[in-house]
């Protein structure tokens, strides 16, 4: 009952967390797809939801969110730089990271304001949206500072597009209209989520890696 | 679509993916508490040398300031490697290969020259736990670069070839040779960039070449590749790693006394100490199984249940059972199929004779490179409906030191069985020359199976019973075959 009264756009975002916490492991152990740790990945989404809800038109919003989420990657791999050679505690060095970050996203909002009129200062979704995209910054430095490059861009890619997925879930109206009234059909997630933490079979990436090996042993065979 | 399924299929049961890998293997066969045996490198080495196996000489143990305040730069060699204790997949390690006269300093694999300065700085991220498995502070250790072996030493980018051997429950199962690369900083870690290449785990030969592909969203994906990376593009295949059995006997014996199911088992060969074991690694990397062109799951089903109590059986059934991809490549480019010295034959009965008791006969056959002729013994022959030979028994018998004397019997023999009056299956008699004089030998018509190939073949018949084979396949009936010597005695019978 009390979930009933409750609004519904909040209700299905607290929901959405079943079908989240389902699709992270699917990403990862039945697609095959590396992504940086889970709070960054859900922070990262929540945090383009709330740019493509300030806007009317979604798409805007997720555009808008690129250029800061862009713009914080590039300072990450600064920060990257910077950092690499230096002795610092370790509780200084984030303290510097979030720092120069918040100070490099506020000089990126007053630019886009001048480019587009356009304040995310001005708005309570794009404000909270900044601050959240801000939090998993020690993270993202550290998975440069600790990966090869290309286990990066890897796992920069992967959390990307779990990120985009994530938020184009929270936003699909219709979809949290349904759920928000057949919460039932969260009991497939959990039923999912079962499955998933039991996969052993091959996922994705394994069959891209190995496929060569079928594909010479079941030619030999058929000879 | 149907292939796909077929593809998927063939993947799901015979090639172990990440998701089987992390939760029956290494989760079950190597439990938390045991991972440290793998894990951390320097408890390792103490491991090993108490159980007398040796691992590269470690020059210093820097764990903190003090240490690295200790070390003694100058008496350093020219070349040595640093390494994190509990680093993955080659992250950290730097291999140092010589002095530089210019700079104060060493000249690492990738070509730079690191000062000592430079050095202190790698070695304080290390301790940092920059390149530690869960970036937890670690341990760095200053190691010997081993003797490179000279039959590798052409393939490797200024770092240290070694070879991975995955061993399951003491079997080793498969294995591969890795290639420093100049792409890699003169490390062997496919990951980095490195070369891996499948070994035949029966001959020691390598097989086939693998190299990452660029970036690859979705995890690492390999060329198959036929030469070196660098000038002059050495061929990747057939070479033939020094010591194997040792190797083999190496990877097998360590899984005694480090209780860890699944492992991977890295070994250097130094030129003058022969093998040594470099690391272990509780979680060994997959890319194996495509250099191997073979799946890691179809070959641990194959000796899933089978226990073995010895290092020398362990070895034996490994080379048994996964070995012959080079022998099979021999085969697909000659067109001609490897036999042993000894071969299991079928001699099927006559086949002039209809009787349903006559079955065919499995015997063991001596591969005769010496002999013109094939030769079956007269009573096998009897056995096989040839029962009219019981009328020459005595010619067996006949053994002449004069030819003309023997010629004179045959030309006998000749009048007294007209060809036209042999019995069926019966062919001609011939004039034999052996190390104790001349003999006469009917010879008979005859069909047999060899290497799973069925063939008409002619025997000359002899009395054989004092001797080891009842069958010698002599060269006339080779034509097809290639014979390897040793195969003979790597397939000997193994007793678990």
């Amino acid at each position: 009952m009390v979930i009933i009264q409750g609004r519904p756009e909040l209700v299905s975002l607290l929901l959405n967390i079943f079908l989240i916490a389902t699709l992270i492991p699917f990403i990862r152990y039945v697609i095959g797809i590396k992504h940086w740790r889970n709070y960054s990945t859900i922070t990262l989404g929540l945090s383009a939801f709330l740019f493509a809800s300030t806007f009317k038109k979604g798409l805007v919003g997720i555009t808008v969110w690129l250029y800061f989420f862009i713009i914080m990657l590039l300072f990450a791999t600064l920060t990257y730089a910077f950092l690499k050679d230096k002795d610092l505690h370790y509780y200084a060095r984030l303290g510097i990271i979030y720092s120069i970050g918040t100070a490099a996203l506020l000089v990126s909002a007053i630019l886009l304001t001048k480019v587009t009129q356009f304040n995310p200062l001005k708005y309570n979704f794009s404000t909270l949206g900044l601050l959240l995209l801000l939090l998993p910054l020690d993270d993202l430095t550290l998975l440069r500072l600790r990966k090869s490059s290309i286990e990066y861009i890897r796992r920069l890619f992967g959390t990307s597009l779990t990120s985009l997925i994530i938020a184009a879930i929270l936003l699909y109206d219709r979809w949290n209209m349904y759920l928000y009234l057949h919460q039932e059909i969260l009991l497939i997630f959990v039923i999912s989520l079962a499955i998933i933490s039991q996969w052993r079979l091959i996922n994705l990436s394994d069959f891209l890696r190995f496929k060569s090996i079928a594909k010479s042993n079941m030619d030999n065979k058929d000879v | 679509m149907f292939k796909l399924i077929k593809t998927i299929r063939y993947l799901n049961t015979n090639v172990l993916g990440i998701n089987k890998r992390n939760q029956d293997f290494i989760r079950k066969l190597n439990p938390k508490k045991y991972r440290k045996f793998a894990d951390d490198k320097l408890l390792s080495k103490k491991i090993l040398a108490e159980h007398e196996i040796e691992s590269p000489q470690v020059f210093y143990i820097i764990k903190n300031e003090l240490d690295l305040n200790a070390v003694n730069w100058e008496k350093l060699p020219k070349s040595f490697v640093i390494k994190p204790n509990r680093g993955t997949q080659g992250r950290g390690i730097k291999v140092f290969y010589g002095k530089s006269k210019k700079k104060n300093g060493w000249i690492a694999a990738d070509g730079k020259t690191y000062t000592i300065e430079d050095i202190i700085t790698h070695i304080r991220d290390i301790l940092a736990g920059r390149f530690s498995l869960g970036h937890k502070k670690d341990i760095a250790y200053i190691e010997e670069r081993v003797k490179i072996h000279p039959v590798l030493k052409p393939y490797a980018y200024k770092g240290i070839p070694d070879i991975r051997i995955i061993v399951y429950k003491r079997i080793p199962i498969m294995a591969e040779l890795r290639l420093p690369t100049r792409e890699a900083g003169g490390t062997a870690n496919l990951h980095a960039g490195g070369i891996a290449v499948g070994i035949d785990m029966a001959s020691g030969i390598t097989t086939i070449g693998i190299h990452r592909k660029g970036l690859d969203v979705f995890g690492d994906t390999y060329d198959i590749i036929e030469h070196t990376l660098q000038k002059p593009y050495l061929p990747l295949r057939g070479i033939q790693i020094p010591h194997w059995e040792k190797v083999l006997r190496l990877a097998s014996r360590i899984q005694k006394f480090i209780p860890l199911g699944y492992l991977g088992v890295d070994i250097v060969i130094d030129r003058d100490r022969g093998p040594l074991i470099l690391e272990l690694n509780a979680r060994p990397g997959l890319g194996i199984q495509v250099a191997n062109q073979a799946g890691l799951l179809e070959r641990i089903k194959r000796v899933q249940g089978i226990k073995v109590k010895t290092t020398t059986k362990a070895v034996k059934l490994a080379r048994t059972l996964f070995g012959g991809e080079v022998e099979e490549e021999v085969e697909q480019i000659t067109g001609r199929q490897i036999i042993g010295l000894v071969e299991n034959i079928v001699v099927f009965p006559n086949p002039y004779i209809k009787a349903k008791k006559l079955k065919p006969e499995k015997i063991k056959a001596k591969i005769d490179t010496g002999a013109l002729h094939s030769s079956i013994d007269y009573r096998l022959a009897v056995r096989l409906g040839y029962k009219f030979l019981i009328d020459y028994k005595n010619i067996f018998a006949r053994v002449f030191d004069d030819h003309k004397e023997a010629l004179a019997f045959l030309k006998e023999l000749g009048q007294k069985y007209p060809k036209g009056e042999r019995p069926q299956g019966m062919e001609l008699f011939t004039l034999i020359k052996s190390g104790s004089g001349f003999t006469v030998r009917p010879t008979i018509r005859g069909h047999i199976e060899i290497a799973g190939e069925q063939k008409d073949i002619i025997f000359t018949v002899a009395n054989r019973q004092a001797l080891n084979y009842g069958v010698i396949i002599g060269r006339e009936d080779l034509k097809g075959f290639l014979i390897d010597p040793t195969k003979t005695f790597a397939k000997s019978t193994i007793s678990l």
